[in-house]
């Protein structure tokens, strides 16, 4: 830097009022002394105060939409925040609802309805072979169906089809006589039979009674099997006739 | 953000807004002399205003303006002057900065504050490198300390001194480049 461009410096430093005291003295002395400093320094602050006069705008609107962006970032900002404190809760609700629907469809996923009864039987067929399943088949092996004492003649079974329903291997009997049948049938499933109700209106009874359409039904467990007796009786002829079919 | 400093959040939103409003017209018009367009000068703010918002935990409650400033002038180097003004840029050591000779004409100065040529301010202001330019409306416009500026735009005082004087030089050559050509001072050489 040469000595002019430093005293230039000092000319522009004094006029915006950035020398020390005796600094500002001495520059003052040499701009009084030189008529070019004079006008140097006079020029100077002309355009330092030319400058300063420029027009200045006012910017009401643009501070509102400023202000409206920071309201949006905390929006933002809570959005987030809330998603990552409570991320291993969300999570935790989303996989607990994974169980529950998993443990629900495992406990009465196979569940048979009494409305899929009629639907389900049609698919059942004459036991041979091949198509019979070995539980269903043994269990018809050892099934006795004995005389209940109201009933004139004993009863007789007439029919077996086997298959499955609702996904569970079943089989179908026809007792009694070809005018006047009882129809069982055994689903080889834990699951409750929906659509019945407690006979006697407790959930600790052994049987359970509904409809399948004109029809009455009585449903109870036994063996580890679901029975499901069908037929155009009352529910307590039903029960008589459930009273007399045992498993050897 | 942390909230410590302000003790809530609505607080600290409160604070900033406040401390905002205070220099907003000023940090646009600072913008706009940066951008030298409305639009570009709305978009720098508005994007500082934010990043500032972000970052308040880190403003250590002395001189809000001069740390907003720094924020504008960060993100006008970072997004504006690349864009648009890539091409011109100058160092302090480039000889076209000198100082022009005063001895042949009369004083320019008189004429310079007549509204008439504040135009002729404003073209020749903007013409400017922008590191001269933005340290003359530091300190000629916002009325900062050469201190302030040093801070603002991360340089040495020194540095601001020089820029300052220089630009300052600059405009004087291009205002009395003009004021020849209209005829408000005559050359006497």
């Amino acid at each position: 830097m040469t000595d002019k461009e430093a005293l230039i410096e000092e000319l522009n430093a004094l006029a915006d009022g950035h020398l020390t005291k005796a600094k500002a003295e001495e520059i003052q002395k040499l701009v009084q002394a030189n008529p070019q400093l004079t006008i140097h320094y006079a020029s100077i602050v002309n355009i330092k105060l030319a400058v300063s006069q420029l027009p200045k705008e006012a910017q009401p609107e643009l501070m509102i939409q400023v202000k409206s962006r920071l309201a949006e970032i905390d929006r933002v900002k809570k959005a987030d925040q809330f998603v990552s404190r409570y991320a291993w809760g969300l999570c935790g609700i989303v996989l607990l609802t994974i169980v529950g629907a998993g443990a629900y469809t495992r406990l009465h996923g196979n569940s048979v309805g009494l409305s899929d009864v009629p639907g389900y039987s049609a698919g059942l067929v004459s036991p041979t072979l091949d198509n019979a399943p070995q539980g269903i088949a043994s269990w018809l092996k050892r099934l006795i169906v004995g005389s209940p004492a109201q009933q004139s003649a004993p009863l007789r079974v007439l029919k077996e089809d086997v298959g499955s329903m609702g996904g569970v291997p079943a089989a179908r009997v026809i007792l009694g006589n070809p005018s006047d049948p009882y129809t069982l049938f055994i689903v080889n499933s834990s699951n409750p039979i929906q659509g019945v109700h407690p006979i006697d209106g407790t959930a600790q009874s052994h049987y359970w009674v509904g409809n399948v359409g004109p029809c009455n039904c009585l449903n109870w467990r036994q063996g580890g099997y679901q029975l499901v007796l069908v037929g155009k009786h009352s529910e307590s002829d039903l029960e008589s006739i459930a009273n007399s079919i045992h498993v050897r | 953000m942390l909230l410590g400093k302000w003790g809530s959040k609505s607080r600290q939103k409160e604070a900033f807004e406040g401390h905002l409003a205070n220099v907003f017209d000023a940090a646009f018009n600072y913008a706009k002399k940066l951008t030298r367009s409305n639009d570009d000068a709305s978009d720098l703010l508005q994007t500082a205003a934010v990043r500032a918002y972000e970052a308040f935990d880190k403003f250590d409650g002395k001189n809000f303006k001069s740390w907003f400033f720094t924020i504008i002038h960060n993100q006008y180097i970072n997004d504006y002057r690349k864009r648009k003004r890539s091409a011109y840029t100058t160092s302090l050591d480039d000889d076209s900065a000198k100082e022009p000779v005063s001895e042949e004409i009369d004083d320019p100065g008189t004429f310079l504050t007549s509204s008439m040529l504040q135009g002729e301010v404003e073209n020749a202001l903007a013409k400017l490198p922008d590191d001269r330019r933005n340290a003359i409306i530091l300190c000629d416009i916002e009325g900062m300390s050469y201190e302030e500026i040093a801070e603002v735009t991360g340089v040495p005082i020194g540095t601001v001194r020089s820029r300052i004087s220089r630009g300052r030089a600059e405009l004087r050559n291009a205002l009395t480049e003009f004021a020849l050509e209209q005829g408000y001072i005559r050359n006497e050489r």
